[in-house]
């Protein structure tokens, strides 16, 4: 797949951000795991800031990473994984989506935008000192070793 | 073999899994249940995969010799 990785999204990207985030067609499959992560880490909102869009989860300061797709023109993030320090040993990955054509059965080959997000964490994971394993929020017992 | 079909299909939430049978065409199969089999591996069989050894595995018996060649790497 032929993707840029940022933290940040130009401004005049809100709407399409909020599609992505807020009204994924897919999100009923973890429907559980997400009205946990609401229950323990609170709403996610979007925050205009002088350097873009981040996004925040209830009073914690989230990491965001976008996934942009280099060739479309109107820059639009196609991915985005939202994740937490959790404790000192734990990251914890609180939201991913991604559009449908970079989805796993999507129309771009490779093996799915969302397992590459959360790949793109455990890198940043495992360059951070303490941090031992990712949690992935949706569903608890998937735990990744770093 | 078979404690490897039946930990991918628990991992799955399918009840039966053959090793013939294609990953793709599980309708369960999406990013979640990438990850999710990454991480059963690692820890069942101490294998540790990235999403990029996935791009070559089409099958189950693929998953399982990719599995097999990795511990004994």
């Amino acid at each position: 797949m032929n993707l840029i990785f940022s933290s940040r999204v130009p401004m005049e990207c809100k709407s399409e951000l909020e599609d992505l985030l807020f009204f994924n067609p897919r999100q009923h499959r973890v429907r559980d795991g997400i009205l946990d992560a609401l229950q323990q880490f609170g709403h996610p909102r979007l925050e205009e800031t002088e350097a873009g869009l981040q996004v925040r989860v209830g009073d914690h300061e989230a990491q965001t990473l976008f996934a942009f797709g280099r060739e479309r023109p109107e820059q639009a993030p196609v991915g985005a994984v939202v994740f937490l320090r959790t404790s000192r040993e734990e990251i914890s990955i609180i939201h991913v989506a991604v559009e449908e054509d970079y989805a796993l059965h999507g129309s771009r080959e490779g093996v799915g935008l969302g397992v590459t997000l959360v790949e793109k964490v455990k890198d940043i994971a495992s360059r951070i000192v303490g941090v031992q394993r990712i949690v992935f929020f949706y569903r608890r017992q998937v735990v990744i070793r770093l | 073999m078979n404690e490897f079909l039946k930990q991918l299909a628990e991992t799955l939430e399918i009840s039966e899994i053959k090793e013939t049978d294609e990953l793709k065409a599980f309708p369960e199969w999406d990013s979640l249940a990438v990850l999710s089999v990454i991480a059963m591996l690692d820890a069942n069989y101490r294998v540790n995969l990235r999403a990029a050894d996935f791009n070559a595995v089409k099958s189950v018996a693929e998953l399982f010799n990719l599995v097999q060649s990795k511990k004994r790497a």
